[in-house]
């Protein structure tokens, strides 16, 4: 075999493996690896995330991603892991990631501890604007001791 | 084959039931000394927000009724420019956020201040007394001090400023305020106060103003007979008079006789019943216009964004009137306080998005096109302006130029103008005279005498400000002056 051939087979390969990955990937996996990944240095359980994925699959509700958005994820997570600068766009995945772990964090007391990463995270409730309602951390109601300058 | 509507004629025939046609009827009908027969047509359902809030409890598709599948209602040729609007009862207060600051005096004068655009055939002046009264009506929050006139109080307290805010308000005074909302800082009515859930299009608590919530009362009222699934898709144009509407409902073609006819549907709807009725004023159509919009996060150092008390606590009007605007269009700030965070260990929320709004100069290119369907309008939309543009590629320096006062370490603007802003404008405009306009001041067509097109399709030039306010006081005006 030349090193030509050679080259197109493992590069015919990582495709193939590649698109398996994103083909038979559930989306809610990706969403656990990003957040393992990400917040590896709080004090998170098992249990926490456990509940978190279990109430996000049943709700189909995380961050109301649509279909695209899920396969850019997916496509950005895995090319992510081996070169992060080779797809375009990079930042809108970063924007992204960030609102996934932001409805992670929500739907614990992370925010309404201010953020104190001294304190085991305790899971609340799968944040959802409709069925918490009120439930913004950085709104006034949790910072009421700023007074507006009218 | 078309039959009678059961009344044979109306005082009045009003089509639609968003904020143009409500706020008209609430005055047309304070105005009348004696009874008068009201007929409504309004093409949607009536739900209620109880029943909105359960679809979005559920499936998030208002039980396919939205304003995402308000996509079909048109033929769109350029589908990658959206336009969104609410065809139902209550039309788009049903989606709007509820911003609600008033136009600049310099937008109405826009051609002799900048020589550009257009002026509009009223000043602010003219308006203001009615702005107040859409104000009330709203129940808005908002600020003492303002960057455009106003007299007295707005009716509920300002919403609290973020800890950025208050910095950027320090700096800038009354060029950096409060959003003046229609999201209550306080309960009133049947609404409550607001609490920041950040999705406005249907608020959670009900705090935001919208029709059903508070003007619904003027539809139950006995002399006004409304026609819910009414699809009106022309007028019967007789000499210089607007004798009838044609409209379909449950499959059967109608015609009722009107000796005013008022058209408050949207922008795009208003202009396409009036291709269809063979309108042959040259401007009907022309000029389909939104503001465009551009996010910008700022991370910053050491600076946490918390405390704001709405979705939009604050506007920004640096960027917005002066001597630039002979160049390039103004633009209206808008600090948004979502549940956004920043990715980076103990910098969660040192971050901000602000929304940078440019104003767009009504294109003739951009229309509503005679449609071969009579029920779906059909639309292009060429692009922006390079008024509009040009303001845009200076963004970054302005970015500079005016947040310097925070402690920003890092600017990631998005490279792209958002799909919409939800504002459709401009397809009847307003003018002295009709070479140049649909509408005169007074919202009534320049040849069909008994008629007036409503809305946001009238403005002449749409300024960087949310158009809803205008649109309601513009309403108010043209009843009043009948």
């Amino acid at each position: 075999m030349n090193r030509r051939n050679f080259i197109k087979i493992i590069g015919g390969a990582g495709a193939v493996a590649g698109t398996t990955y994103l083909v038979f990937t559930d989306f809610y996996d990706v969403v656990e690896k990003i957040i393992r990944q990400e917040l590896s240095y709080l004090p998170i359980n098992e249990d926490v995330l456990s509940s978190f994925i279990a109430d996000v699959r049943e709700e189909k509700a995380i961050t109301q991603f649509g279909f695209s958005k899920e396969w850019f994820i997916r496509t950005h997570f895995l090319v992510g892991s081996i070169g992060k600068q080779i797809l375009p766009y990079r930042y809108k995945y970063l924007q992204y990631e960030e609102q996934i772990l932001a409805t992670f964090l929500l739907s614990t007391d992370f925010f309404l501890n201010k953020m104190d990463e001294t304190k085991p995270i305790r899971y609340v409730k799968l944040y959802h604007p409709y069925k918490r309602a009120c439930s913004n951390p950085f709104s006034s109601i949790y910072y009421s001791n700023l007074q507006p300058l009218v | 084959m078309v039959v009678q509507a059961q009344s044979e004629s109306f005082d009045l025939i009003l089509v639609g039931t968003g904020f143009a046609s409500s706020f008209f009827l609430k005055k047309y009908l304070e105005k009348k000394e004696q009874p008068v027969k009201v007929l409504v047509l309004e093409r949607g359902v009536k739900f209620t927000h109880r029943e909105r809030l359960h679809f979005k409890q559920t499936d998030d598709t208002y039980n396919g009724i939205s304003w995402k599948s308000a996509r079909k209602a048109i033929i769109n040729e350029t589908p990658e420019k959206e336009w969104v609007f609410d065809p139902n009862f209550g039309g788009s207060s049903n989606c709007w956020t509820g911003c609600t600051p008033r136009f600049m005096p310099s937008d109405f004068k826009l051609k002799s201040t900048y020589g550009v655009g257009e002026d509009w055939p009223l000043s602010y002046t003219d308006l203001e007394t009615y702005y107040e009264e859409a104000e009330e009506i709203m129940s808005v929050s908002g600020p003492d001090a303002t960057p455009f006139p106003k007299k007295g109080k707005y009716p509920l307290p300002p919403h609290q400023l973020s800890s950025v805010d208050q910095i950027l308000q320090k700096e800038y005074g009354n060029l950096y305020i409060s959003q003046p909302t229609a999201r209550a800082s306080q309960a009133v009515g049947k609404r409550a106060a607001c609490c920041s859930s950040a999705v406005c299009n249907l608020c959670p608590v009900n705090a935001k103003f919208t029709i059903e919530n508070t003007l619904a009362y003027l539809y139950e009222k006995a002399d006004i007979e409304v026609l819910l699934g009414a699809k009106v898709y022309g007028l019967d144009l007789s000499g210089n008079v607007a004798r009838s509407v044609l409209y379909e409902i449950d499959g059967k073609r109608k015609e009722a006789h009107g000796e005013i006819i008022a058209l408050g549907a949207n922008a795009i709807f208003n202009a396409h019943i009036l291709l269809n009725s063979g309108d042959a004023n040259k401007n009907t159509g022309r000029g389909l216009c939104e503001q465009a919009g551009v996010y910008v996060y700022l991370h910053y150092d050491g600076l946490e964004n918390v405390g704001g008390g709405s979705v939009i606590p604050a506007n920004g009007f640096m960027m917005y009137d002066g001597g630039h605007r002979k160049d390039r269009a103004a633009c209206l700030i808008e600090h948004h306080n979502l549940p956004y965070i920043r990715n980076e260990r103990g910098k969660w929320r040192m971050l901000s998005k602000f929304k940078f709004v440019y104003e767009d100069i009504p294109d003739d290119g951009n229309k509503v096109m005679p449609s071969d369907d009579l029920f779906l309008p059909k639309v292009n939309f060429e692009g922006h302006s390079s008024y509009t543009l040009r303001a845009i590629d200076q963004l970054s320096t302005d970015i500079e130029k005016f947040f310097s006062v925070l402690p920003v370490e890092k600017v990631i603007k998005d490279s792209y103008i958002q799909k919409t802003e939800a504002h459709i404008c401009s397809t009847t405009r307003m003018s002295k005279n009709p070479d140049e306009g649909v509408v005169d001041a007074n919202l009534i067509h320049h040849q069909y005498r008994n008629l007036l097109v409503l809305g946001s399709g009238v403005y002449p030039t749409i300024s960087a400000a949310n158009p809803t306010l205008t649109l309601s006081a513009l309403s108010l005006r043209a009843a009043d002056h009948l």
